[in-house]
């Protein structure tokens, strides 16, 4: 017989016992000690007929299918790093498209043009070829649209209003899906 | 008279055309569909600011890379080609987006019918609803569409526990 009071399993160690989810020498510990503890073998008979009785209970459907609600309590996790890259690419354009009109007025946009007609000259200026189809494409299509009114004629925008007009909405962009999109949670309505 | 036979004629021949597109977008692009319907649903108020900012942005790139594009010396059409793109991205946020809200509606007329049922009867209803005089035409398609167009944008950017089926 053990010793009362010294090393009895705990109750978490009786009930993993029980259930074989011990450790090969944990579980030859607890035997050892319960084959000489009679407390510990009235605990053990205890917590058998206890589980004994869990499992002969039957099994009762929730009226309710608590499953929505657990997934709504749960927040919403934001993307945030496509939606930073995705930002930062969406500035660049606009920025770049900001600076184009500048640039070619500049002693920079020279030089890049002389770049760009050798780049032309060459052979890949079949992309250029491809290019200028499309562009002329695109023209001829939209000419089609604005000449029956469909659209309206876009009229010739100042540069700095076109600075202005693409930094606002490049700013409120930024900052209205920054907000928008901060971390929530998704709620589902009700169907009565 | 003419101008109003080409009218009826043209929603004749389009109405239909935009059901079965708004069908075959909630087919062939069911999760995002699924994303924004629910975003819309749950967040109406959100997902009508989000599709205003967008819709917002997206117009003024447009705007922004033609108009450099005209202003440019070279005029080498590079800018009018890059200015399709934010396009074409508002384009297919739009169609995905009311593919949702069609779902949406779908879902409340017909709670009893199968997914595609729905879609269709719900994209129907919008069109019908869109073509009211004045109020469908200035009023709900638009609200509608930036509805979804916002509940794309949700759908893309979070990640929400999927609803039990």
């Amino acid at each position: 017989m053990s010793e009362p009071g010294t090393n009895h399993p705990t109750e978490a160690e009786l009930q993993a016992y029980l259930d074989d989810e011990l450790q090969a020498p944990s579980q030859t510990r607890v035997a050892e000690h319960v084959l000489g503890c009679l407390a510990c073998t009235r605990r053990l008979d205890q917590l058998g007929s206890l589980f004994a009785l869990i499992e002969s209970m039957p099994d009762l459907a929730l009226g309710k299918d608590l499953s929505g609600e657990v997934l709504r309590a749960l927040p919403s996790e934001l993307k945030r790093l496509p939606l930073l890259t995705m930002l930062e690419a969406a500035a660049a354009v606009a920025l770049a498209a900001l600076g184009f009109p500048w640039l070619a007025t500049s002693g920079l946009g020279g030089v890049l043009a002389q770049a760009l007609e050798g780049w032309g000259s060459s052979r890949v200026g079949e992309l250029n070829q491809l290019i200028d189809t499309l562009a002329a494409g695109l023209r001829q299509g939209l000419q089609g649209l604005a000449t029956p009114a469909v659209l309206p004629s876009l009229p010739s925008i100042p540069a700095p209003q076109l600075w202005l007009l693409g930094g606002s909405a490049a700013l409120l962009w930024a900052v209205g899906n920054g907000l928008l999109l901060r971390r929530s949670v998704i709620r589902r309505k009700e169907r009565p | 008279m003419n101008e109003g036979l080409g009218l009826l004629l043209s929603v004749l021949i389009g109405a239909p055309g935009l059901v079965c597109m708004l069908t075959l977008g909630t087919v062939l692009f069911p999760r995002i569909v699924r994303a924004a319907q629910r975003a819309a649903a749950g967040m109406p108020g959100r997902s009508l600011l989000l599709g205003v900012v967008n819709l917002l942005f997206l117009t003024a790139l447009v705007v922004v890379l033609t108009a450099a594009g005209e202003r440019a010396s070279s005029r080498s059409g590079v800018l009018e080609v890059l200015a399709l793109a934010p396009a074409l991205v508002l384009a297919s946020g739009l169609t995905v987006g009311l593919a949702a809200m069609s779902a949406l509606i779908g879902d409340l007329l017909v709670p009893q019918r199968g997914p595609i049922s729905q879609v269709v009867i719900g994209a129907a209803a919008l069109l019908l609803a869109g073509l009211t005089p004045f109020l469908g035409w200035f009023l709900f398609f638009p609200v509608t569409a930036l509805v979804g167009l916002g509940g794309v944008v949700i759908g893309l950017f979070s990640r929400a526990p999927e609803p039990p089926a």
